[in-house]
């Protein structure tokens, strides 16, 4: 994902909220993961990531602890709130709604 | 956590560590490039931390996603607000000491208002109290008798309990000597009721009641800690109050000194040692049993769930009940009233006074801020261009307008606080101030005080930056603004001004006819009724009954003191009397001799409304001159006149032309029937006097019966003595005399006759030195508002003032059209003034004395004081505009 602004707006919410609803992780994991599962479609830059997990957390939909990582050092890992939870059901609904709709309207052209 | 609460915390987290949230991100951004480069190679890594924008723009993008910008900016506001004060030095300085003493006054006398009239006695628990008055239909009758007391206690369902009080003072004796003490004389039930515990020991019970057992006493926990070092040993000894001795037996809880606020006591002893204690200035009437003796307050606790209105009805039934078993009673009705409080305490008259103390004080506090709204216009008229400017570079109106609230915000926020710390030690210097200030207050509560000072800081805010940040708020075209420098927008702003000014002369006019009005009662309240020696008059209270005295040792133990302090060098007359104002004086029924009632109909309740009452004085033949009352027939007293010799008396005028309207009163005889000392109860009038007002100076002079003291001993008497020496040193002399003579006898009061004057004018003259205090500060404010608003005009209209000089004009004549500028707000303030006035005028009716509230010379004095003050101020800026050379004023623009 280079060019993370060229996706349906509010997408980098959803891939960041259903990859820590799996389990909890840091930056780097979170980034990572969603290039593994991607299969290196999407990759996330930092300059996008940050602000994202900001703008999630000052919503209250996700919460920062700091923790020991895998490799030695503390990170600040993120996990989702009980709103959170409710948050990525709502946009994961939303999302298929949307797609059906594209869906809709590519195989009717 | 609620996510609301999680939002908070981000949010305040963001904007008080700043620089922590900002070191995190750091980390984190840095922890995600190292695991970056360790899978990918630092090359790698910093190329695409390179393609996802620099650290800077992450930085800040982060920063807008935390949502406090709106915060933040107001942060800059108030910085930039508090830079432009610093910036203007001498304005700042002269708001905030205005506004400063404006709020500090306002808040000291309402932390006193609040002390004295909302707040619960100190130590005693609120809620549910209530006490008695009694009544006979509309007039409020004094205290309660004893026996009335106990029929409430034991016919009243309503209260929890029914405690009874009294206050007197006891002489303590110790081995530091004799001391006056205030006490209250109290019900077993009395600490209950109140809720109060006791520190050490306990407090009196009801078992302490009942005769017999009842030789205990409980003190204060003020007395035990000053009088008594604090001693836990103290407990189980003896007190000796009045020469008799009670075993302390607890020290009540910290801060309580009883029930009343005036009388602040440090000793409480059961009722019923009432007869041996005190017993009644010589009626010899055991009160604990008589309905005629009236010395008690009774108070109560409602009981659980029985509201207000309830207690009163019960309380109007055994009122009936009690009238109707004893018909000679006086007393028909009873009033609950809810709070503590007792019939001299007085409530309605120090509400009046200090309520209008507060008025006075928000008045100066309105003043200062129109003044300081008027200076905040006249910036504002300097900032114009700036402002202009602002706005077009795209700040919003309401931004823009947010800087004049908050320039004014810090300067009301500083004033309150100002007003916060200056509230209590003013309030207590004000207490120190007056003669008979309540003793027994709580201290200045600093969350009312602050409570108040900050919202009255708010409405000064808003008074003083309201009318510029509406201006700008609502203001006219932005691109007009700024061609013409702003003079469009002027006029609405001129208008501002002009108002603001007009409210600023009319506040300080009626501070002004109040502080002259008050003035002039006092001249008018003194006037004639003060000897010129008052200052060098000095009183020394005694009591005569406080060593059990009979009337006869009483009367020769006065006249050794009298001649012995007479030899004193220093001393020139010494004279005694039983009354002196403002203690109210003794007052007995008179009549013509031979037609005086029976005992019976004396004691009935229409007797005191038929029979003329006078004050009668007990008093030595140098009275009259040390008092310097004029003898306006037949002779003093003299030496003569002595027990034993025929009973004489002298009258003042006005009882004499009541009793005798068509003749001679000289030698006719007045009958007094409550006189029971020796050879009958009349007397032979033998001289007239002048009138003099004597209870108070502020009402008109009562009648009045003067009886040689020889004839008739009293035990507690005024020794007057004028002297040559200075008061500390005459009254030591006086202290020794007494103490030669019988040192178990205390000096009770002592001070001078100048001083007792002052404790009866003590409210005229608060009000006449505060009003006028504020009255002239409102002037100089007013007249500093004016000149600050004129100097502004002069600088915006140099251009056309500069045109006009071109044009021919003489520099007077400018001049002149300045003042001119100034004539209209200044004359429709002294108009507004002045109707405020008429209609305010009448709340000061109860302080003043020969003097009408629209006296003429007062309302013209004050006025033109004022008018004076503010066209000269007016004048030094018309002087501004004559001075300005032609050439500089065009150039200005």
């Amino acid at each position: 994902m280079s060019r993370p602004t060229d996706l349906v707006q509010g997408t980098l919410d959803l891939l960041i909220l259903k990859t820590i609803a799996l389990e909890p992780s840091h930056g780097w994991g979170i980034a990572q993961r969603i290039q593994q599962i991607s299969r290196d479609e999407l990759k996330v830059q930092q300059g996008s990531l940050y602000p994202a997990l900001h703008r999630l957390e000052q919503q209250g939909w996700i919460r920062a602890d700091w923790g020991a990582s895998d490799n030695g050092r503390r990170a600040r890992f993120y996990s989702l709130t009980a709103a959170g939870r409710r948050q990525l059901q709502r946009e994961l609904a939303e999302w298929d709604r949307l797609s059906a709709a594209i869906g809709l309207v590519i195989q009717e052209t | 956590m609620p996510r609301w609460s999680a939002k908070l915390r981000l949010r305040l987290r963001s904007l008080l560590l700043p620089g922590r949230v900002q070191r995190e991100l750091d980390e984190e951004i840095q922890d995600h490039l190292r695991r970056e480069a360790e899978l990918a190679g630092a090359a790698e890594a910093l190329r695409r931390f390179a393609a996802g924008g620099n650290l800077d723009a992450v930085r800040e993008t982060c920063r807008d996603q935390r949502r406090v910008a709106a915060v933040e900016n107001f942060v800059q506001d108030a910085r930039r607000a508090l830079r432009r004060l610093a910036a203007a030095p001498g304005f700042t300085l002269t708001a905030l000491a205005a506004l400063g003493f404006g709020l500090a006054a306002a808040t000291a006398m309402f932390g006193l208002c609040d002390a004295v009239l909302l707040r619960p006695l100190p130590g005693v628990s609120a809620g549910g109290l209530a006490h008695l008055e009694r009544y006979d239909g509309a007039e409020l009758l004094g205290d309660f008798s004893y026996p009335d007391y106990q029929d409430y206690r034991a016919l009243s369902r309503s209260y929890g309990t029914l405690a009874a009080a009294s206050n007197f003072d006891f002489d303590i004796t110790s081995a530091a000597g004799t001391e006056t003490v205030p006490a209250e004389l109290v019900s077993g039930n009395y600490f209950a009721t109140l809720g109060v515990g006791a520190e050490l020991g306990r407090t009196l019970l009801p078992g302490d009641e009942p005769a017999g057992a009842n030789q205990v006493a409980v003190v204060s926990d003020r007395y035990w800690r000053t009088r008594m070092g604090a001693d836990p040993a103290a407990l189980g000894r003896a007190i000796e109050a009045n020469h008799t001795a009670l075993t302390l037996v607890g020290v009540a809880a910290p801060g309580f000194r009883g029930s009343t606020q005036t009388w602040g006591a440090d000793l409480f002893i059961p009722i019923t040692l009432q007869p041996t204690l005190a017993p009644m200035g010589g009626t010899g009437e055991n009160c604990l049993v008589s309905r005629f003796c009236g010395w008690i307050t009774i108070l109560g606790r409602l009981a659980p769930g029985i509201p207000l209105r309830q207690a009163q009805a019960e309380t109007t039934t055994v009122a009936a009940r009690i009238a109707a078993a004893h018909p000679g009673l006086k007393s028909r009705q009873a009033r609950v009233v809810a709070g503590l409080g007792s019939w001299s305490d007085d409530r309605a008259s120090q509400s009046r006074f200090l309520t209008l103390l507060l008025a006075g004080a928000l008045l100066l506090a309105a003043m200062t801020s129109a003044s300081l709204g008027s200076l905040f216009l006249a910036r504002m008229g300097a900032r114009q261009h700036e402002v202009a400017t602002q706005l077009a570079l795209g700040a919003g109106r309401g931004r823009v307008a947010r800087q004049y609230l908050l320039e004014a915000a810090w300067i009301a926020g500083a004033g309150g606080c100002l007003g916060v710390l200056l509230a209590g030690p003013a309030a207590r210097w004000l207490l120190a101030l007056s003669p008979n200030a309540p003793a027994n207050l709580p201290a200045v509560s600093t969350a009312h005080v602050a409570a108040f000072a900050f919202g009255l800081a708010v409405v000064c805010t808003v008074a003083m930056a309201g009318a510029p940040a509406l201006l700008v708020a609502r203001g006219g075209r932005i691109a007009a603004a700024l061609q013409q420098g702003g003079r469009a927008a002027s006029a609405a702003r001129h208008r501002a001004q002009r108002a603001l000014l007009s409210v600023q002369v009319g506040l300080a006019l009626l501070l002004l006819i109040a502080a002259g009005l008050a003035a002039r009662t006092l001249q008018a309240a003194t006037a004639g009724e003060v000897p010129p020696a008052a200052a060098h008059t000095v009183l020394a209270m005694l009591d005569t009954g406080h060593a059990s005295y009979t009337r006869a040792q009483s009367a020769a133990f006065y006249r050794r003191l009298q001649g012995n302090l007479a030899a004193q060098s220093g001393f020139t007359r010494v004279a005694l009397t039983s009354c002196l104002a403002p203690a109210p004086c003794n007052r007995g029924p008179v009549f013509l001799a031979g037609t005086e009632p029976s005992e019976t109909v004396m004691r009935s309740r229409e007797f005191a409304e038929q029979y003329l009452r006078p004050d009668i004085s007990w008093v030595s033949p140098e009275y009259f001159s040390v008092f310097d009352l004029p003898l306006l027939g037949g002779r003093s007293f003299t030496g003569a006149d002595r027990s034993g010799a025929p009973l004489v008396c002298m009258i003042n005028r006005r009882l004499a032309e009541r009793l005798w309207p068509h003749q001679a009163a000289l030698g006719q005889r007045l009958a007094w029937p409550q006189f029971n000392f020796a050879g009958g109860h009349d007397f032979t009038v033998v001289g007239i006097v002048a009138d003099r007002r004597s209870e108070s100076l502020l009402q008109a002079p009562p009648y009045a019966v003067y009886v040689p003291e020889a004839q008739a001993p009293f035990a507690r008497m005024w020794v007057a003595a004028q002297t040559s020496l200075a008061t500390a040193a005459a009254l030591a002399v006086i202290r020794s005399q007494v103490a030669s003579l019988d040192s178990r006898l205390p000096v009770i009061h002592g001070r001078t006759l100048a001083e007792q004057v002052r404790m009866s004018l003590w409210q005229p003259l608060a009000i006449a030195s505060l009003a006028g205090l504020f009255g002239l500060l409102a002037a100089a404010l007013a007249a500093i508002g004016l000149f600050g608003t004129l100097a502004q005009f002069v600088i915006e209209r140099r251009r056309e003032l500069g045109i006009r000089l071109v044009l021919g004009a003489t520099p007077g004549g400018l001049a002149r059209r300045v003042l001119g500028d100034a004539l209209a707000p200044i004359g429709a303030g002294l108009m507004l003034g002045g109707l405020a006035a008429a209609a305010g005028a009448r709340l000061l009716l109860p302080w003043l004395f020969g003097v009408a509230p629209f006296d003429p010379t007062t309302w013209l004095a004050a006025s033109t004081l004022l008018a004076f003050t503010a066209l000269a101020a007016s004048a030094l800026a018309a002087v501004r505009a004559a001075r300005l050379p032609a050439n500089t004023a065009l150039r200005g623009e």
